[in-house]
C-alpha cells in the first residue's frame, strides 16, 4: 500500500492547482493555504480506501484458507446456496 | 426532426451551469432555493477524475452545511449484477451515486424539498445512473438540522468533477 506522502506526491503531480465554481460565476483558485489542506483530504480519504480494501482482501485471504483447509471450494458454498 | 416550442409550464428553469475539472461547484446554486416553489429537480450530468462519491450538500447564504447531520441511505445495482446499500447516519454529506473514472454521460436527476422558505429539514431523493460498470443508485435522505436552505454544492472526497448541472422550480 502506498504511503501517505506517495498518494499526496502523484495527487500534488496530477493536479497542480485545484479550483471551485463553474462558467456561470467564474473558477477560483485555491490558494496555497487552501490547496494544501485539500490535498491532505483527498490523501486521508485515499488511504483510508485503500486500508478498508486490503482489510477486505485479507479477510478474503484467510477464509479461502480456511476452506481450503476443509477441503472446500467457492463453488461448494454456493451450492449449498451460501 | 424538429423541435416544437414549448408553451410555458409548470417546470421553470432557475439556472443551467457548467463546470470543468473543479473539486466543488463553489457559490454556482447559492440563492436558487426561494420561497417561489416547494419542490426543486436537479439534473446533473458529469463525470470525475477518480472513481469517486458524488457528494451533495446544503448551503445557506454562501455556507457550505458540512456539520454532521446527513441521514439517509442509496441502493445500487452494478452493471456486473452485484448489489449494494450504503447507509449513512449523522454524515457530513448525501452520497447519490458513485460516478465512475472520466466521461461526461452519467446522469443523476435530484429532488430537493422543505428548503428556501424558512427553517426546516431539508429533504433529498435521487436516482441516477453511470456510463460503467458502477451501475444505477436510488437514494435519498433528510438532515438532522434546521435552516433555511437556499442552494447546494455538488463536489467528490477527491479528484475533480466536470459536467452541466440545471436547476428546475416545480410549480406548486
Amino acid at each position: 500500500m502506498k504511503t501517505k506522502l506517495e498518494i499526496a506526491a502523484e495527487l500534488k503531480a496530477e493536479h497542480p492547482t485545484i479550483r471551485v465554481g463553474s462558467d456561470e460565476v467564474g473558477y477560483t483558485e485555491l490558494t496555497p493555504e487552501e490547496y494544501e489542506t485539500e490535498i491532505a483530504k483527498w490523501v486521508e480519504h485515499i488511504y483510508a480506501e485503500a486500508e478498508k480494501a486490503e482489510k477486505i482482501e485479507a479477510g478474503k485471504a484467510s477464509a479461502t484458507a480456511k476452506l481450503e483447509a476443509l477441503g472446500l471450494t467457492v463453488d461448494d458454498l454456493k451450492a449449498l446456496g451460501l | 426532426l424538429k423541435w416544437v416550442a414549448a408553451s410555458s409550464g409548470a417546470l421553470t428553469k432557475i439556472i443551467s451551469a457548467s463546470f470543468s475539472a473543479v473539486a466543488n461547484t463553489g457559490s454556482t446554486f447559492d440563492g436558487v432555493f426561494t420561497t417561489a416553489y416547494r419542490n426543486y429537480l436537479v439534473q446533473f450530468n458529469g463525470g470525475a477524475s477518480a472513481d469517486n462519491e458524488l457528494q451533495v450538500q446544503n448551503r445557506v447564504s454562501g455556507v457550505t452545511q458540512s456539520a454532521t447531520q446527513y441521514y439517509g441511505g442509496r441502493y445500487t445495482v452494478a452493471y456486473t449484477g452485484a448489489n449494494g446499500t450504503l447507509q449513512w447516519s449523522n454524515a457530513t454529506f448525501y452520497t447519490p451515486m458513485r460516478l465512475p473514472t472520466g466521461g461526461v454521460t452519467n446522469s443523476c436527476t435530484m429532488t430537493f424539498s422543505q428548503v428556501g422558505n424558512g427553517s426546516q429539514t431539508p429533504g433529498f431523493y435521487s436516482s441516477g445512473y453511470t456510463n460503467a460498470a458502477n451501475g444505477i443508485s436510488v437514494a435519498g435522505g433528510i438532515t438532522a438540522n434546521s435552516y433555511n436552505a437556499d442552494g447546494f454544492i455538488l463536489s467528490v472526497p477527491t479528484g475533480t468533477i466536470t459536467g452541466t448541472c440545471v436547476v428546475y422550480g416545480l410549480a406548486n
